[in-house]
């Protein structure tokens, strides 16, 4: 009998094809749906075990976060302290400054919003960063089980935008941040005088998208805003619902400051979130909102 | 011919995804993008040291429990299959297993970090998300890459110390 002596680079070709067929057919498999039972089952055992590791990072983190802020504490302590020194002689301008605080804290209340009592939210707690290094994310607990479906809007426990579902499974779904470029929200732009009564300015629309794959610390910008539009620092940044991917007058953050080439006959925005995109510990999803 | 203890490997596969998915991220929260691939590194120190047949399943196995432990974007199966071919690949083409060296190890791992990274940017490409950016490729992945080749220092010669483990009792 004559016998067919395979080449041994031949073996090693169709050895690995097996495996890489093998992760190919997986692909499709959950394309299709048909890894979901696996994926919830996987999800139901490891939870004790991820949510372990995620939490000891996490506590690690804080802690190293209590240093941080104990040193960033006892900077603006000395700072407070020299400005008090100055403002000694002049009391009106410390007024003048805990008045400003206040009505900061005032315009935060933004859960108050008559606008936000026709939303139906679902709440889910965050499970996990995201693991990707191309897009911020962060993993929730709820999936498709809960009635959730992809695309729909996340805001934190005080009612502000953090992003929209990206990716859902039957029992844990994956939130993209504001702060990724793929997530754009249309925005319109509002503000508020000292005595926290809303300004009659013309509005300014356009779309927020976030910076993260910039690699800066700038999380959202609005480009293409007009030199004659009426946009400074501190002015607030609402959806304005366009588009009916987000509901309206939901606050995304505040004007941090205006970017204006000369020349240009456009300028930017950057506008820091009101949100805590790095520390995120539950989130509310809406599932439904007015007409939609 | 060397081989690894699988109930040391899949322990090695469950320590390090947990420490790359699930504690760096949380320990780590502002800078998440720069979390190491350790996986990946462990899988191409395997393909490294490891005959195919035991570094391809190895590889295949960490990949798909690194897709079902963390979510992502991407779909169930795709870390699987870019570990079996990053394993398929470097297994081929590098000769000497049991001289392999650190100072291979380093390039080796570079060159797979780089390529995990590139075809990361093509599926998200396929998904809709346009993350193929100046900014992205020389602002996060190329950083990203080097911490991964530097890395490979410590984890190429864990992985080497677990392999060698079982080979002295054979």
């Amino acid at each position: 009998m004559l016998r067919r002596n395979v080449p041994a680079s031949n073996q090693r070709l169709s050895y690995g094809a097996i495996w890489i067929a093998l992760s190919l057919i997986i692909i499709i498999l959950d394309q299709l749906g048909f890894i979901r039972p696996v994926e919830q089952v996987t999800t139901t055992f490891l939870r004790p075990i991820t949510q372990a590791a995620h939490q000891l990072g996490t506590n690690l983190s804080r802690y190293g976060d209590f240093f941080n802020e104990n040193e960033k504490l006892r900077s603006e302590n000395a700072l407070l302290r020299d400005q008090l020194r100055e403002a000694q002689g002049a009391q009106g301008k410390v007024a003048g400054l805990a008045n400003r605080v206040d009505q900061l804290e005032k315009q935060l209340k933004f859960r108050e919003n008559p606008d936000n009592k026709n939303l139906s939210v679902v709440n889910a707690d965050v499970v996990n960063r995201g693991t990707s290094s191309v897009n911020q994310s962060i993993t929730i607990n709820k999936g498709s089980n809960d009635g959730l479906q992809r695309g729909q809007p996340v805001v934190d426990a005080s009612g502000y935008l953090v992003g929209r579902i990206a990716r859902l499974e039957a029992t844990q779904s994956e939130i993209l941040l504001i702060s990724d470029s793929a997530v754009g929200v249309n925005v319109y732009t509002q503000r508020y005088d000292a005595n926290n009564r809303r300004v009659q300015i013309q509005p300014v629309d356009g779309t927020a998208i976030g910076q993260f794959q910039l690699g800066t610390s700038d999380k959202i910008r609005i480009e293409r805003i007009q030199q004659t539009a009426d946009i400074k620092q501190d002015d607030w940044v609402f959806t304005n619902g366009i588009g009916n991917t987000y509901p309206p007058n939901i606050l995304i953050g505040k004007v941090d400051r205006v970017l204006s080439e000369d020349g240009q006959p456009e300028k930017s925005a950057i506008v820091r979130p009101i949100a805590d995109l790095d520390h995120i510990p539950q989130v509310l999803i809406i599932t439904n909102w007015g007409d939609h | 011919m060397s081989t690894v203890n699988p109930y040391l490997a899949s322990f090695l596969v469950l320590l390090i995804s947990l420490v790359q998915t699930q504690f760096l991220p949380a320990l780590l929260p502002s800078i998440t993008q720069y979390v190491p691939d350790l996986l990946l590194l462990v899988v191409v120190s395997w393909a490294l040291l490891l005959e195919e047949q035991w570094a391809l399943p190895l590889a295949f196995g960490a990949g798909l429990f690194l897709d079902l432990l963390a979510l992502g974007l991407h779909p169930v199966g795709f870390n699987a299959l870019l570990f079996s071919l990053s394993a398929a690949i470097i297994n081929r083409t590098a000769p000497n297993r049991s001289n392999t060296t650190v100072i291979r190890a380093v390039p080796v791992a570079l060159l797979a970090a780089a390529g995990y990274h590139l075809a990361g940017l093509l599926a998200d490409r396929l998904l809709g998300y346009n993350n193929f950016q100046t900014n992205v490729i020389f602002q996060i992945l190329l950083p990203l890459i080097i911490i991964d080749a530097a890395l490979m220092l410590v984890i190429f010669g864990m992985v080497r110390l677990v392999t060698r483990t079982k080979s002295a009792r054979d």
